[in-house]
């Protein structure tokens, strides 16, 4: 049985219920059909139903088998990429507070530094230096776009 | 005629035709840099178009989906890892030949057979597109309703091993689409009372976060091989019989990709895997595929460059894109102000043949350039993950921030990163959630006014000839579909 298929469907199945049941008090029109609960109900209850099919044939073709995994796992290191995941939140959040130059520089080491097959500070150093470089020298000085100040500056 | 003219006109203005140049080169790096792809780069620049007008922005992306779906072949064949998804029958006889000494002549193979696909395409849709857009004025509500039914269900039948998991990404990119300020009402729906949600999901955050967010997590857990590369290229243009040999595999090869193309959902991958098993099936020494034939690799190529011209069908005459490059093209189009249908063809004729010429002219400008920058592509794709990733990532996480001067889009884009990381691995396919995200409105829309029409009678549907029709042919791809997956999973015959 793929757990991951079996965790996709029940979450298919919440987010079904939620929008449901939010499209609920949603108010009505004068012909149900055409008001605005409608579609989103319509699409919510697809979505309920293929995603208790979903939970339905994982569970029947996986009865009595140990669960599998994905075979993508062995060949990917997880631990990088949620560490990813979780910089990039941190690089969001940052620059509101501290805003582009900081966050962007301090983002780009710590991902060179993450994906670097050797070590090197100051390999990481001069790419983060010249990333953040090219992405200023497009999108502020050719395209004349802002980029974030950061609360701390204003 | 007129049209005509002055689309050549403004095409080879000197800052158009430079855009056009600058697309195709950066089209073919990012094809050619395994993890990269067309649409990674399409969403990455779309923030650098917001200043310019139409034309030019167009010129631009036109260049780089050429560019990127050729450029793919030219690591195929060096480093035997497809740039692009797409690529990946390339690699079958491209290899072969660069081990015994020719990937010079299989890339000039390549880059060739793109071009005429390419350019068979963009005519073929010169032709039809504007016949089309004349067809689909007549078209109802009802009609645009079975349209985007019929595009939805094709994409999620063919997209993954898995229709159900195919159908739940084109349900959850339904209802992500509902979010907003209702079309017909002005009421706010599912937006908690956060008004930067009244506008709905913003499409060109979700479109970086599940192009290139999610390709940046991928490729931060994938294994960095040690790389053989045969860069001795040599001669890549090839003798007067082997141009006849590839000119003749790839007329059949373009007429695939073209048709496929057309098909909402079905890419470049479908396309070049549909034209070599064709081209191999109705070879007189089917055997030799694989071992190294310049005739695999212009089956391949021209249909993967064939599905361009055939995708841009739909997309511009009824707002429905052909595959995911077009979506995010259409997304591009609509920041631009300008809506995809048939009223494009009215109200912006001196802008729709600027992009039929642009398309047939890329063409041209990628063979040139394919041919000349096979070398130093072959070492750029060989850029290490620790610059690649940087790059790629604050790229997205700017683009994002660019388009409003809003953090919260760059949120988004990391939510549609994670999403869209997770739906890959999990093999939840990403495409039919991007198209029903862009569909979404427009087919709720179209089905609201319908029944408004028909007092509520679901029976409008099918009493109209070409809605009929449509629902028909979307209900056979699924059962279709269902009836192989079945098969597949009990080893039936046949499949």
């Amino acid at each position: 049985m793929k757990v991951a298929d079996l965790v996709g469907g029940i979450l298919a199945i919440i987010i079904g219920v939620v929008f449901y049941v939010s499209a609920g008090t949603l108010p009505e029109f004068n012909l149900k059909l055409a008001g605005p609960a409608f579609f989103p109900e319509l699409v919510a209850a697809a979505q309920i139903f293929c995603a208790a099919c979903l939970v339905g044939v994982t569970v029947y073709s996986g009865y009595g088998k140990t669960p599998v995994k994905n075979a993508d796992m062995e060949s990917e290191n997880i631990k990088p990429i949620l560490i990813t995941m979780a910089i990039t939140v941190i690089y969001y959040l940052a620059m509101s507070y501290i805003g582009f130059w900081l966050s962007t520089v301090l983002f780009s080491l710590s991902l060179s530094m993450l994906t670097q097959k050797k070590r090197s500070w100051l390999d990481a150093v001069l790419t983060s230096a010249g990333i953040t470089g090219m992405v200023y020298g497009v999108f502020s000085v050719l395209l004349k776009a802002s980029l974030p100040v950061g609360s701390l500056f204003r | 005629m007129d049209a005509v003219l002055n689309a050549l006109v403004v095409v080879f203005q000197p800052m158009n035709f430079a855009l056009m140049i600058l697309g195709v080169i950066i089209g073919i790096i990012f094809g050619a840099i395994p993890g990269l792809t067309a649409t990674l780069a399409i969403a990455l620049l779309i923030p650098i178009t917001f200043t310019m007008s139409p034309i030019p922005a167009l010129l631009l992306l036109l260049g780089i989906y050429n560019g990127g779906m050729f450029g793919g072949s030219i690591t195929a064949i060096t480093i035997r890892t497809p740039g692009t998804p797409a690529a990946a029958v390339t690699v079958l006889d491209g290899y072969p030949m660069a081990q015994r000494g020719q990937a010079g002549l299989a890339i000039g193979t390549a880059c060739i057979a793109s071009t005429f696909g390419g350019l068979m395409s963009a005519l073929i849709m010169i032709v039809l597109a504007p016949l089309l857009a004349k067809a689909a004025l007549a078209f109802s509500p009802v009609e645009y309703f079975s349209v985007g039914v019929f595009g939805l269900t094709a994409v999620f039948a063919i997209s993954g091993k898995n229709l159900l998991k195919g159908a739940l990404a084109t349900l959850f990119g339904l209802l992500l689409s509902s979010i907003g300020l209702d079309p017909i009402l002005p009421i706010p729906r599912f937006t908690f009372g956060e008004i930067e949600l009244s506008g709905g999901i913003p499409f060109l955050p979700a479109v970086i976060g599940l192009f290139a967010l999610a390709e940046v997590f991928r490729l931060v857990g994938a294994k960095e091989k040690d790389i053989i590369i045969h860069t001795d290229v040599g001669n890549v243009l090839p003798s007067w019989k082997d141009f006849k040999k590839i000119i003749r595999a790839s007329v059949k090869g373009s007429l695939i990709g073209t048709w496929i193309g057309i098909l909402p959902g079905a890419g470049g991958t479908i396309a070049s895997y549909v034209s070599y098993g064709e081209a191999r099936r109705s070879s007189k020494n089917p055997e030799l595929y694989g071992t190294g034939i310049i005739e695999g690799i212009a089956a391949a190529e021209s249909a993967n460059n064939g599905v361009t011209g055939g995708a841009m069908i739909p997309m511009l005459t009824l707002g429905i894109p052909g595959d995911a490059v077009t979506a995010v093209l259409l997304g591009a189009l609509t920041i631009q102000g300008l809506q995809p249908g048939p009223m494009l063809f009215q109200e912006h004729v001196d802008i729709v043949y600027p992009v039929f010429a642009g398309m047939l002219l890329s063409n041209f400008i990628m063979l040139l350039l394919g041919l000349v920058m096979v070398k130093p592509v072959s070492y750029i794709a060989r850029i290490k993950k620790q610059h690649l990733v940087p790059i790629v990532a604050i790229f997205s996480v700017i683009g994002a921030f660019a388009e409003s001067g809003s953090l919260l889009m760059v949120a988004f884009a990391i939510a549609f990163g994670i999403i869209g990381y997770l739906m890959e691995k999990y093999e939840f396919p990403v495409a039919p959630l991007i198209l029903s995200l862009i569909l979404g409105p427009m087919i709720e829309n179209a089905l609201r006014q319908s029944l408004i029409m028909s007092q509520g009678s679901w029976g409008i549907f099918v009493t109209r000839p070409i809605s009929a029709g449509l629902l028909l042919i979307a209900l056979a791809t699924v059962i279709t579909m269902l009836r192989r997956q079945l098969c597949l999973n009990k080893n039936c015959e046949g499949y």
